[in-house]
């Protein structure tokens, strides 16, 4: 029966989409991702604020997205950017698993989304005009539905009538990574047949930006050159390069899905997520704690680490993540870290926070289908410190059963997700 | 105010605020993560106290020679125009979080041996 808990219950991708600073739809960002295309640019403008006194002033920007392509003119006007992200995103997926909520039981379809800043967009705007005009009555009526985190998990539900559980997961980077897994947690428990899961963020604006600058987080050193600034594993990386944009994947049981006979795109074997409990802001220099990730969601799925083929990593061309990240894969794959293929998305769209998790998840579908890696660009001269032979700035092809996608967060948090190769 | 014995006051007193040392105890030769304990974002929180007091920009090609206590301070000798004093009519250094009671670092259980590194 459906609702009886199985935590052996097999779970699925059947469904994906995306919005991204390379594309905007699955064909066109796979398609940009396997070229190796930048989607980084220089910013143009933040308003009435002095460009110069940003130390970064690179993004990975989706400069053509027109809201009115895709959805009502209420929601092109009224919804905060990353929930537009997010509808869109889950808008095709949705269409491409086709899931329809007419031929089954819509309270056994929900909700997952992963967001780090949610709609700080208008929450800037809204904030700002308060404090400049002094002006109380004049704060827009729609602030509060906006800017309350879980406004793009509702929005997505009314956009397709998915009355299931509907929940917002904020862990910071690793948001829509925790996502995916608490979407396989829920379908396990027999909370639901399907879970449309999404990650969406929208953080390039003055205030999140000049945060992240004074954070010392990103890139400074690549203002005049911005497609070069996001280098994972590069000996001259300095930093991460933020992007914006959404993931959507549809996971549904194994049965349901079946059931439906739709096309799978992998199966969602395992996960792990874990707190380090160190500092708010810098993981355990060691990587033992993001090891203990890896391997324990390894564990999960039953698969043992000499049977990893490919890691989507976290890689967000930091000095330090970079290097922590690959003592992690060294501790939890011994001699395998060798072998297996890395790569990172954020070398062509910069880190999306958090919709990174999902879009990752994406990423590893389309890997674990195809055999193809798509390259990590700008690794040019390969650190000492986090070098791996699997790691290319070209396209690989393999054979790949078995891929696993890492996220990291603000909060001390840990994220490792595994996919398996359906058969 | 302005003169390079204020400049020094400035940083030290600051230091000593966030450290919970006294002030004559923080030498310039000390590094602020190998002898004071400070981690990678409590440096990089005085440096944020350091831009406001002395209304400066300080780029991160700077940061890895700003290691010591010395180094500091003749950083500043050095952007600081000449004569000018800094800007801020405060002694107050430190970064001023939304959290914390205002002017006080308390660096989160200091801790020795950690670098720069961003997990985000």
């Amino acid at each position: 029966m459906p609702s009886r808990q199985d935590p052996h219950r097999r779970v699925v991708i059947t469904g994906l989409g995306i919005v991204s600073p390379i594309g905007i739809g699955v064909p066109e960002f796979w398609k940009a991702a396997l070229e190796g295309r930048s989607g980084i640019s220089a910013i143009s403008s933040f308003g009435d604020f002095p460009l110069e006194s940003y130390r970064c002033r690179v993004a990975g920007q989706i400069r053509d997205f027109d809201p009115r392509r895709y959805l009502d003119e209420s929601q092109s006007q009224r919804l905060d950017r990353y929930a537009q992200f997010a509808l869109v995103a889950a808008g095709e997926a949705v269409a491409q698993a086709g899931l329809r909520m007419d031929r089954g039981d819509p309270h056994r379809v929900g909700v997952m989304v992963g967001a780090g800043m949610g709609a700080m967009m208008m929450g800037e705007r809204e904030i700002t005009q308060l404090y400049q005009s002094q002006r109380p009555h004049r704060v827009h009526p729609n602030f509060i539905p906006t800017i309350t985190l879980n406004s793009a998990s509702g929005l997505v539900a009314l956009a397709h009538g998915a009355k299931g559980p509907n929940l917002t997961i904020s862990t910071a980077c690793s948001s829509s990574l925790h996502a995916v897994g608490s979407a396989l947690l829920s379908l396990q428990a027999g909370a639901a047949d399907a879970m449309i899961e999404v990650g969406a963020e929208a953080g390039i604006q003055p205030l999140v930006f000049a945060g992240f600058c004074n954070l010392r987080a990103l890139s400074s050193g690549f203002n005049e050159t911005p497609t070069q600034a996001s280098r994972p594993f590069d000996r001259a990386r300095d930093g991460f390069v933020m992007g914006e944009g959404a993931g959507a994947l549809i996971l549904e049981t194994l049965s349901h899905a079946r059931s439906r006979k739709a096309k799978i795109y992998a199966e969602v074997a395992g996960y792990a997520g874990t707190c380090e409990a160190y500092h708010m802001v810098i993981p355990k220099e060691d990587g033992v704690e993001m090891a203990d990730t890896m391997t324990r969601a390894l564990r999960v799925a039953q698969v043992a680490p000499s049977a990893v083929d490919c890691i989507n990593a976290h890689a967000t061309s930091t000095r330090k993540g970079d290097e922590v990240e690959i003592r992690g894969i060294r501790r939890a794959l011994k001699a395998r870290a060798s072998r297996v293929a890395i790569h990172g998305t954020k070398s062509m769209i910069g880190h999306t926070l958090g919709a990174a998790g999902a879009i990752g998840v994406l990423v590893g579908a389309l890997t674990t289908e195809t055999g193809q890696v798509h390259p990590t660009i700008n690794y040019d001269d390969p650190d000492p410190e986090c070098a791996l032979p699997g790691i290319a700035a070209k396209v690989q092809e393999r054979r790949i059963k078995v891929t696993l996608i890492n996220a990291f967060g603000f909060g001390s948090n840990n994220a490792t997700v595994v996919l398996k190769r359906f058969s | 105010m302005g003169t390079p014995a204020s400049i020094q006051e400035m940083v030290i007193n600051a230091l000593a605020v966030a450290t919970k040392r006294e002030p004559a105890s923080i030498a310039l030769t000390h590094a602020f993560r190998d002898d004071l304990g400070l981690n990678s974002l409590d440096t990089i929180e005085l440096m944020y106290g350091v831009e406001e007091a002395f209304d400066l920009m300080i780029p991160d090609a700077d940061l890895p020679k700003l290691v010591t206590v010395g180094a500091l301070i003749q950083y500043l000798h050095e952007r600081v125009s000449p004569g000018g004093s800094p800007v801020s009519t405060s002694k107050q250094v430190l970064a001023k979080p939304a959290t914390k009671p205002e002017g006080v670092i308390r660096p989160t259980t200091p801790r020795v041996n950690t670098k720069k590194r961003s997990r985000a």
